[in-house]
């Protein structure tokens, strides 16, 4: 597994000021991983990404890319990462294809391998013949996919796009995430985003920051999951924590409850019948919560950074 | 050095597409073209009063001084925005990503502006031509002027280069380079009022020029010239090596 490991970050600091926005994180991307990287605002993933991407100097830590060491061999390292920071980097008075054929040569392509990467990244990132267009008059969406296309037009086995779908109608979402499927597959992609749906739909390894502190790390799915529940005559809460494989029952605001589940252990049937068997009765039960949407909240109860 | 030579191609084009590039363009090749006629209008009406003075002495050499003094207004326009203008827009986190070195940006970027700057000299530089058609012009010490402002033409767009590699926006880095330049040039009427000051003289741009001005090649003067340049290159991509690092 090791070899396939394409991007290893360790301890990862980095401060503005006396405000520490990352705390010493570990991070590993394997070949074929689509790991969704969430975080409220501020809680250090735009600085994360910007730092694993050798645009931003980090206070402490080591980053590896495809077995290059960032700070030993940068020119290698940077080689093979593509990376879509926040705000698409873009020069307004280029052409379309001036710029990616710019972004390109940075990377080394040239002559017909350039024209070659560039026609396929244009057709992978949706822009049609856009090549000729000032970048200056380009929709929001359309930067969007420029960025992306120079992203990805070098082919690199590691690429790090920061809120990729960010500005872009329904039908351009479908398709940019279709795309981030289809490198997923091949590479190594760290979505950051703040739109938990698409981290169900893309990722297959979830990662929440918080703070400037991973707080999970695991596959999407995790055995871990929440029920929500209402009881006819509500137990203790000892009494629920006391069925086998409940790790955490939460209160909430309108009577019901959250029941954090080892789903090895136990399911929701299970919680029902122990319920009725019980005599709590059971007024409503929702199995399948969503399940991340509930462990982001309650790993990031704590307020934005 | 593929990623300077392809900054260098980008920059080269996206120079003469800013509308800033033909305003002063346009602007300081009009004021010269105004300066030079005067020049020859007021030789011809006091030909007799200069007593023998040639167009040489009377048009050739004031108008290169003065030909030096646009490119030190010019040169801090043109420059500005070649790193600062990129820092401005978060395009130099970008350029920092790709993989190539902090020299290769700064190598790529003075291309494009010198590229600029270089159109601008030359143009500057066809219009006393014209002497050749009607007057007997010394080409010694035309020569002398052409190279002197070339060499002053470089350094002072290498310090610009330097103003905008140090600088966080594209007017900070113009107001910088253009107080370096006007004061390497005034520091020439410090050591004319105090001849003790000899010193502050040599760092004068005005005083290394005024040898170039009379047809004298000194090799000193192009040292000066050449190693400045050299000076604030080496200065840009330390400083944009050591903003990579430690920002």
């Amino acid at each position: 597994m090791t070899d396939d490991v394409l991007l290893a970050a360790h301890g990862l600091v980095r401060n503005f000021g006396r405000h520490q926005a990352l705390c010493g994180i570990d991070l590993t991307l394997r070949r074929g991983e689509v790991l969704g990287f969430l975080g409220l605002n501020g809680a250090g993933k735009s600085t994360a990404l910007q730092i694993l991407a050798g645009a931003l100097a980090r206070h402490g830590g080591e980053i590896t890319i495809c077995g290059h060491d960032l700070e030993r061999a940068p020119r290698a390292a940077r080689a093979a990462l593509g990376f879509l920071p926040q705000v698409p980097p873009l020069y307004d008075d280029m052409l379309v294809d001036e710029y990616l054929a710019l972004c390109g040569r940075l990377h080394g392509l040239a002559g017909g391998a350039l024209a070659t990467a560039l026609a396929r990244a244009r057709q992978r990132a949706g822009l049609g013949d856009c090549g000729n267009r000032l970048i200056r008059h380009l929709s929001q969406g359309f930067r969007q996919r420029t960025g992306i296309a120079q992203a990805i037009l070098h082919d690199p086995p590691v690429v790090l796009l920061d809120e990729p779908t960010a500005a872009l109608d329904p039908a351009q979402i479908r398709d940019v995430r279709e795309l981030i499927r289809d490198l997923g597959r091949q590479h190594a992609v760290l979505v950051s985003t703040h739109i938990l749906p698409e981290v169900r739909l893309l990722a297959n390894r979830v990662m929440i920051l918080h703070q400037g502190h991973i707080v999970h790390d695991a596959p999407v799915g995790a055995a871990l999951g929440p029920v929500r529940i209402r009881f006819a005559h509500e137990p203790a809460r000892a009494a629920l924590i006391a069925i086998a494989g409940v790790h955490q029952a939460q209160r909430l605001d309108d009577g019901a409850w959250l029941l954090d589940i080892d789903q090895r252990l136990t399911s929701a049937e299970t919680i029902a019948s122990s319920a009725v068997a019980a005599g709590w009765g059971v007024r409503e039960l929702i199995a399948d919560y969503d399940a991340l949407e509930y462990l982001f909240m309650r790993l990031t109860a704590g307020g934005s950074a | 050095m593929s990623g300077a030579r392809a900054i260098a191609v980008s920059e080269v084009r996206r120079q003469f597409r800013r509308p800033l590039t033909w305003f002063v363009l346009a602007v300081g090749e009009g004021a010269m073209a105004v300066f030079y006629m005067l020049l020859v209008i007021r030789y011809l009406e006091h030909q007799a009063a200069l007593r023998g003075a040639g167009v040489t002495a009377e048009i050739l050499t004031p108008y290169f001084i003065s030909a030096n003094l646009s490119i030190l207004l010019a040169a801090p326009l043109i420059s500005m925005a070649s790193i600062a203008g990129d820092r401005e827009n978060g395009l130099l986190r970008f350029l920092y990503s790709a993989p190539l070195s902090a020299c290769g940006i700064v190598v790529g970027k003075l291309v494009g502006v010198m590229s600029l700057a270089g159109a601008y000299a030359a143009l500057i530089a066809l219009i006393p031509l014209t002497l050749f058609w009607g007057a007997p012009v010394d080409t010694g010490v035309y020569a002398a002027n052409l190279l002197g402002f070339g060499l002053f033409t470089l350094m002072h767009v290498c310090l610009g280069v330097l103003a905008s590699a140090l600088m966080r926006t594209p007017l900070a880095a113009a107001l910088l380079s253009l107080a370096i330049g006007l004061g390497l040039w005034l520091v020439d009427w410090a050591s004319r009022l105090d001849p003790q000051a000899t010193l502050v003289g040599t760092w004068s741009t005005l005083g290394r020029l005024r040898g170039f001005a009379q047809g004298l090649i000194n090799s000193a003067d192009i040292v000066y010239f050449a190693a400045s340049s050299a000076l604030c290159i080496g200065l840009a991509c330390v400083a944009l090596a050591t903003e990579r690092k430690a920002t």
